[in-house]
């Protein structure tokens, strides 16, 4: 009887545990995202022997409703994505066209940056797509932070087998990350530094996305400025409003 | 002629020294441009005889949008062609003019015997946008293709495939009006004036997402012949999936046309990108020729490829981010055409690209399968 007891509670403990797991993964993921975002960003691609700078303009609603629209540079100007649920478009300036991309575009690289498509436009849920545990604990730039294991659910639109991600205690943030591909193999490495005020909330301003085994290149996201939950009618996120952007 | 470019250019000045002048409201101009240098080498069959060619190729695109609802647009394309291929084209310059243009808006600055500058106002238009509505009235491109190759529903404004250093596209001279039903469909009426007899075009579109599909339906009235067209771009599983039809009824004139092209495009495991789209031409060939001149290059949107079946498998990567290649390969079974497009692309720095690209064609002519010509153009783009 005692031993069922303490079977019962083992398997409470590890469900409340979960739950914590899975809270404090979306405590982090709301405070990034915010319900809806603007943002100015610099993307930064760098190689041993190069690098190369982008910057753009995002706007975010959920999971489901993104557009990023390229400011600089000018060979680039005015090249714009846009994403509603599963579907993407690429609004190209130079032919007045929008394309629709293939979804098997998501999972690859983005304007030849180490992010895929996945990372930016956030088609995945974080919180919805994996299964959470909490892995144990650790200290990343002075601050206590859980270790937590992700993995995603079966049925999942995922293209990693297994994430981990390493969370502030105090304000929920998201430190560093790895991504690991089917065969287990570290693929990518996701650091975030330069703790600020945005808005109105604290949040790691720089990013870099390590990839494993290539030596010496990374690519670094900068936010410049962001506005978290103005208002954004879902109207917006459509073929028209990309051509107009600016 | 001379006092319409004139204007063009006090209005381009004008708007240039406002553009600087305006630091407070940045979005109010927007200018950008790029020179593109484009060395030509044209090869005949067997690689012995050679043709060069030389251009200079500068693009200005101005806007204006004083107000949310109100832009106005101005873009110049002005190329400077010397060396033998102007030498050895008789009549050069006058070729360069795009036939679909009701006013000439064009002009050669100079015209000898291996030398052409010539200027051409690719687009010039108002737009106004008023809650649901959308008016574009002037130059412009009426853009309703969907695929990547062909666009049998690009009725008002065909381009040529092969002509990569045209990333613009011709435009045309008419209006637009365009009526937002919702966020996910939307209803377009354009007309275009090419300003020869029976050579307006009108019609319908009308736009909707549904299924995860864009489709779109066109009706209208085709140079007198009636047309109907429809066209899709969705996915079947990860895959993308475009369409095109287009229909044009026969009049007293002319037979009635078909066009249609089906397209698929996949991007593999580390950025492999593959797409491959087919083409039928109810009027091409479909039989070997006795002579490539028989083949007409002349493209409209009843002829986008001189040939009856059409396969075109295109392949794509990138090694770095600053390195990337594709591979175009077109067949047409019946002339057994064949052409060999590949090109290679090199970031130098932020905003200078050099392009490698070469064409070679092959054809089956008087029942041997033979090569036809091969070209070979070394581009360097500068954007500012």
């Amino acid at each position: 009887m005692r031993l069922i007891a303490c079977i019962i509670a083992v398997c409470f403990a590890n469900l409340l545990y979960a739950q914590t797991a899975k809270e404090i993964v979306q405590k982090a993921d709301e405070k990034m995202r915010g319900k809806t975002m603007q943002a100015e960003m610099i993307i930064k691609t760098i190689r041993l022997t190069w690098s190369r700078e982008m910057q753009c303009k995002t706007w975010m609603k959920g999971n489901n409703l993104a557009m990023i629209f390229i400011v600089a540079p000018a060979k680039d100007k005015g090249i714009a994505f846009l994403k509603r649920k599963k579907e993407v478009w690429n609004w190209m300036p130079a032919l007045e066209r929008t394309i629709k991309l293939p979804p098997s575009m998501m999972s690859q690289s983005w304007m030849g940056t180490d992010f895929t498509n996945d990372d930016l436009v956030k088609e995945s849920s974080v919180v919805e797509d994996y299964n959470h545990t909490i892995a144990g604990d650790t200290i990343i730039q002075n601050r206590e932070c859980y270790i937590i294991q992700m993995i995603p659910k079966p049925e999942a639109a995922v293209v990693w087998s297994k994430v981990i991600v390493c969370i502030d205690k105090k304000d929920f943030l998201e430190l560093h990350s790895r991504f690991y591909d089917e065969d287990g193999k570290l693929i990518n490495t996701m650091n975030s530094y330069d703790i600020k005020m945005m808005h109105d909330r604290i949040i790691p301003t720089r990013f870099e996305m390590i990839p494993a085994d290539k030596k010496g290149q990374k690519t670094e996201m900068i936010y410049k400025n962001i506005q978290y939950n103005k208002p954004i009618d879902d109207g917006f996120f459509s073929t028209e409003k990309i051509k107009t952007l600016n | 002629m001379k006092k319409l470019l004139l204007i063009c250019f006090t209005l381009l000045v004008v708007l240039i020294a406002n553009a600087q002048d305006s630091t407070d409201t940045p979005k109010k101009f927007t200018i950008n441009a790029y020179i593109k240098s484009l060395q030509t080498l044209t090869f005949d069959k067997n690689f012995k005889d050679l043709v060069s060619g030389n251009l200079i190729h500068n693009r200005i695109n101005i806007k204006w949008r004083p107000s949310e609802n109100f832009t106005a647009v101005a873009e110049f394309r002005n190329r400077l062609f010397w060396g033998e291929d102007v030498k050895l084209t008789p009549g050069f310059a006058s070729l360069l003019r795009n036939e679909n243009e009701l006013v000439n808006m064009q002009k050669v600055w100079i015209n000898n015997k291996a030398l052409v500058l010539h200027t051409n106002v690719e687009r010039l238009y108002i737009d106004y946008q008023h809650s649901k509505w959308n008016a574009r009235i002037g130059r412009q491109r009426i853009n309703w293709g969907i695929t990547t190759t062909w666009n049998p529903n690009d009725i008002f404004n065909t381009y040529n495939f092969l002509d990569f250093d045209y990333e613009e596209r011709p435009g045309v001279d008419g209006g637009k009006v365009r009526y937002m039903v919702n966020s996910s469909s939307n209803a377009e009426l354009a007309y275009s004036n090419t300003g020869k007899k029976d050579g307006d075009i009108a019609a319908i579109k009308y736009s909707l997402n549904k299924w995860n599909y864009d489709m779109q339906l066109i009706t209208g009235w085709y140079k007198n012949h009636p047309t109907l067209g429809a066209g899709w771009a969705g996915y079947i599983k990860d895959a993308g999936f475009k369409g095109e039809v287009q229909y044009f009824f026969a009049n007293k004139d002319s037979a009635e046309h078909f066009t249609m092209t089906l397209e698929g495009d996949y991007m593999f495991k580390k950025g492999w990108y593959v797409n491959v789209g087919m083409l039928f031409n109810n009027d091409g060939l479909y039989k070997p020729i006795n002579s490539w001149d028989t083949i007409n290059l002349k493209l409209s949107p009843e002829n986008l490829m001189p040939t009856k079946w059409n396969v075109i498998v295109t392949t794509a990567k990138e090694f770095t981010p600053l390195l990337s290649a594709n591979i175009s390969m077109l067949y047409a079974p019946g002339t057994n055409i064949f052409i060999f497009f590949p090109t290679l692309q090199y970031n130098i720095a932020t905003n200078l690209d050099v392009n490698l690209v070469w064409q070679s064609f092959f054809a089956e002519i008087r029942n041997n399968f033979e090569a036809v010509s091969h070209r070979c153009f070394l581009r360097l783009k500068w954007n500012f």
